[in-house]
């Protein structure tokens, strides 16, 4: 199976994690980390440019001001170095002020996702160990009452807490510390070019770690983040015009974005003024790659891995085609090479190091990345040292003796080493799916349907999208049967779902039945077979 | 088709029957309360919100501007219709 010289090899990356700029230190705590993003003088920027529908420009001269007043009043309400403060993700100026000011106290900010339902947000907020809420358009602080399920408190170097999905209908915590930030942020502004002048487009919500680059690394650089209204740009042609307006020199976005701006797009409109386009978080359409190639003509194109436990780790840069049309590169698109200072593993199933092309899974080790869940019970799942838990094997590029002792984060995607060296995904090792950019899993959406009383069992999986990517489908069995008075309709389940789920993870299609679903050997709902019925009743797009 | 459209009960049951259909194949229209909030009560996500907005464009021959892209224009039947019937009688006709 090997082969591959070394040098090929993804793994070959044994330098030590790049420090911050040559000449400063990587911040060691939240207060370091607020001190680089609003930069030594933050007010010779001059003013900021005006606001369109769906667009407001910022910088970090912009938010000196805003920082100052949210340090006071946190400070008033009695926040303290290494506490939690719970911040709603919104994409405005205060909000990032509100951030900033809990850095510049020492505390992190727990970003909580806007489309939480409200148990789901008290759940997040209690286990995060919150005492207090920011609501950053009224300027004001909310008090939460303790909670009786508080995790013990992050490391006092963190900044962010983020949330990603679980299996258990409850959000995993996790924490980031300060030094992973500014090292991400030094490495986003060489890569892309960030400096003053530059503009980032900001699509993603503030809770993803797509933020990272596209708020906080371009922001540290001296750059204007153009962020956006989710409602406007997710149309679009509201994004084209926002687009034209603002001439961002970076955009970064999930093909949820992409699907609809390419179609949006007329022939004859380009965008020469973007450099960088960054497609990440889904697999992307073969059209919607070619109208991202025509869009933008003069941009470099690359493919973005990472997740929001190691943020980025691999990139791969799309070759356009030539003039004959030939359509650009393999597809799907590979997810390429580590970035610098990323040391990614293949483990085959029995837990042992691929060493040159083949598959196995990802596991990943960055100089961005979290070190645990907030959780030590969910760390043990996905976050593991080398050399203890995985049976270290020598290979080319992966040298045991620095690998053991250390902490790789395991994705839980099958990838495939070519012998170029190039990663490609093949697949899932667990249940999780990608709907619109957003990681669900689908034995939690079938776990949170089955805690209603009127369903008997759940089938959850994937079908593609008419308009681009996937989207759940989810087959029900209801008692007594579908449409008695005494079994929940499907308004009902809905309700149902959202009060306990992100709305990502929300079914897009809700086939009730009053038939047993198919079971597996070993008693299992079949999610494959249900499914299958479904399509053999023609009741779903085949 | 506009004469029957053009009074907000009409507009409203036209709304009515086309989420029944597109959003919750199997269920009655009638079975769907005017003041349902669909956006929160998970049958409209947010490409089904993009997916209806251009329903509403074409069908009522109105224009929604990005300014009108406030979930609370289409977060029940009601405030649907309400926005189509403004929309038509506005200034932008």
């Amino acid at each position: 199976m090997s082969g591959a010289p070394a040098a090929a090899h993804p793994a070959a990356h044994p330098a030590a994690h790049p420090t911050a700029h040559p000449t400063a230190p990587v911040p060691t705590g939240p207060a370091e980390l607020c001190a680089l993003v609003l930069g030594a003088d933050p007010g010779a920027d001059g003013p900021a440019r005006a606001a369109t529908v769906g667009a407001v420009p910022v910088r970090r001269a912009d938010l000196a001001g805003p920082a100052e007043r949210w340090s006071h009043r946190l400070q008033a309400a009695g926040v303290r170095p290494g506490e939690v403060v719970g911040v709603p993700a919104r994409k405005d100026p205060e909000t990032l002020a509100a951030v900033l000011a809990c850095w510049r106290l020492g505390a992190s900010a727990l970003l909580t996702p806007t489309a939480l339902p409200p148990e789901l947000l008290a759940d997040v907020l209690g286990r995060g160990g919150c005492r207090l809420l920011v609501d950053a358009p009224a300027g004001t602080t909310t008090a939460l009452a303790p909670a009786a399920g508080a995790l013990p408190a992050p490391d006092p170097d963190t900044a962010l807490v983020l949330t990603t999905s679980g299996s258990t209908g409850r959000p995993k915590l996790v924490p980031l510390p300060a030094g992973s930030v500014a090292r991400f942020a030094t490495w986003a502004a060489q890569r892309f070019g960030f400096a003053p002048g530059t503009r980032v487009l900001s699509l993603a919500p503030l809770n993803f770690d797509l933020s990272l680059l596209e708020v906080w690394a371009a922001l540290a650089a001296g750059a204007e983040v153009v962020l956006a209204d989710p409602e406007v740009v997710a149309r679009g042609r509201s994004l084209l015009r926002v687009l034209q307006e603002h001439s961002p020199h970076l955009v970064q976005a999930v093909p949820v974005f992409l699907d609809p701006l390419v179609r949006a797009a007329p022939e004859a409109v380009s965008l020469p003024g973007t450099r960088h386009v960054l497609l990440t978080g889904d697999v992307v359409g073969s059209d919607t790659l070619r109208g991202v190639l025509r869009l933008f003509p003069s941009a470099s194109v690359v493919n973005v891995y990472g997740s929001t436990e190691t943020n980025d780790s691999f990139l791969h840069e799309v070759v356009r085609g030539d003039a004959t049309g030939e359509p650009p590169g393999p597809h799907p698109l590979p997810i390429g090479r580590p970035l610098p200072g990323v040391e990614a593993l293949l483990l085959d199933a029995d837990g042992r190091a691929v060493p040159g092309a083949g598959e196995g899974e990802l596991v990943v080790r960055t100089p961005f990345q979290s070190r645990c869940y907030l959780d030590p019970a969910v760390t043990a799942q996905r976050f593991t040292v080398l050399g203890t838990t995985i049976p270290a094997q020598p290979g080319p590029g992966h040298d045991p003796a620095t690998a053991a002792g250390r902490t790789w984060f395991r994705t839980g995607d099958l990838a495939r080493r070519r012998e170029d060296g190039t990663v490609e995904l093949v697949g899932r090792l667990d249940h999780q799916v990608k709907v619109r950019g957003t990681a669900v899993n689908l034995a939690e959406v079938e776990r949170v349907l089955g805690t209603h009383p009127g369903v008997r069992a759940a089938a959850v999986t994937t079908e593609p999208c008419p308009t681009g990517g996937r989207r759940l489908i989810a087959v029900v069995q209801v008692a007594p049967g579908p449409g008695d008075p005494a079994a929940p309709g499907e308004l009902e389940l809905r309700r149902h779902c959202t009060t306990l789920l992100h709305r990502a993870a929300v079914p897009t299609r809700l086939h009730l039945t009053g038939a047993p679903l198919p079971t597996t050997t070993t008693g299992k709902v079949d999610r494959t077979a249900a499914l299958r019925e479904l399509r053999a009743e023609g009741t779903v797009i085949p | 088709m506009s004469e029957t459209l053009n009074t907000p009960t009409a507009t409203r049951e036209v709304i009515r029957r086309y989420v029944a259909t597109e959003f919750l194949p199997g269920t009655d229209p009638a079975d769907l309360p005017d003041g349902t909030d669909l956006l929160n009560g998970g049958v409209i996500d947010s490409l089904g919100l993009l997916k209806i907005i251009a329903w509403l464009e074409t069908t009522f021959d109105v224009v929604v501007e990005d300014t009108d892209l406030d979930p609370e224009n289409f977060r029940d039947l009601t405030a649907m219709a309400a926005f189509v019937d403004a929309a038509r009688s506005g200034p932008r006709g």
